[in-house]
């Protein structure tokens, strides 16, 4: 794939608009950065405060960096959630890396034991996705696989 | 999905019917009609045809009437711009921005040294050598990576082009889009 047009280019302000839409939105998050910088925007990296989240950890803040590239037929993203409090991992790649579980799949590791399987998504707009994701990991993901 | 608080998702209980509609039509990545966009963001057509109307009399979308059902498309050129203005607004120094400019810069050229190609494609089009499996990954992530440094290339070469121009004002108007 070329470098498109600034014109047609849907990547310019992707980060911004999940900033804005999404991850400035959600109470548990106290903080969300441009990595390495605002300039060179590589990827978000955001943290949770760890007592607002059910069930809470601690004391280090759990850390979920998000990478995520536009592009046809269909966007490339990784999005992973660390918490280095209890090393749980969890990930929602739509990458190339496992062609077999379709196009995304979702993956964790706890005891340094990695589970991996197929993730569908109801909606295809990147900031609907991302709250799809958040959804499952403060829903589903963190009290399933969290210590209480 | 359903949350403690109900069967609402995350999303219709955090964002408006409008915010969703602005989240969806700014990110399309083709042209897509009124039904298709209140679809994809949860919310009814009415409201939602108003919103987009209202958006393409602010310039955030573009529609078209050509077909039997009008679409509707971002107009990407205004994202890119407000990209630059926030690289001018982060607060950094035209000289910092400039340094920035440089490395990106720095970095497509030692690509370009290291795998003999000049673009992200042509890289690409190596993969397909006889390369283990770990040079091929390495490969498709340079040129994803390389991809993205030239899109930001452009757009903080736009920034330092026109820093003067794009000097915020003391009472910057909110933006939208």
């Amino acid at each position: 794939m070329s470098v498109p047009h600034p014109g047609s280019d849907p990547n310019a302000r992707l980060y911004a608009q999940l900033k804005r839409d999404v991850l400035e939105r959600v109470p548990q998050i106290t903080g969300v950065a441009f990595v390495p910088d605002r300039i060179k925007a590589r990827k978000l990296q955001v943290t949770f405060a760890p007592d607002r989240l059910t069930p809470p950890t601690g004391p280090d803040p759990p850390k979920l960096d998000i990478v995520w590239y536009r592009q046809t037929p269909h966007d490339w993203f990784r999005v992973d959630y660390v918490d280095p409090n209890t090393g749980l991992h969890a990930g929602w790649h739509q990458d190339e890396s496992h062609p077999d579980l379709g196009r995304a799949h979702f993956q964790y590791t706890v005891d340094n034991t990695t589970t991996r399987r197929a993730a569908t998504f109801e909606h295809e707009t990147p900031s609907l996705v991302l709250w799809e994701i958040l959804e499952q990991l403060l829903s589903t993901v963190r009290p399933t696989h969290q210590p209480a | 999905m359903t949350t403690a608080s109900g069967d609402e998702s995350l999303s219709i209980q955090q964002t408006t019917g409008e915010e969703r509609v602005r989240m969806v039509v700014t990110q399309l990545s083709e042209p897509r009609t009124a039904n298709w966009i209140a679809d994809e963001a949860d919310w009814s057509h009415e409201p939602t045809t108003r919103v987009l109307t209202r958006l393409v009399t602010d310039g955030v979308v573009r529609s078209d009437d050509s077909g039997p059902h009008t679409t509707y498309y971002p107009d990407y050129r205004r994202q890119a711009i407000r990209e630059a203005m926030a690289i001018r607004d982060s607060g950094q120094s035209v000289e910092t921005v400039t340094e920035t400019l440089t490395e990106l810069k720095a970095r497509v050229r030692a690509w370009q040294d290291e795998f003999s190609v000049d673009s992200p494609t042509q890289l690409r089009a190596t993969i397909a050598d006889d390369l283990d499996p770990e040079a091929e990954q390495r490969r498709a992530e340079i040129a994803r990576e390389w991809e993205h440094v030239q899109r930001r290339i452009r757009i903080v070469g736009f920034a330092l082009r026109e820093w003067e121009f794009l000097a915020p004002t003391t009472d910057d108007p909110t933006a939208t889009g």
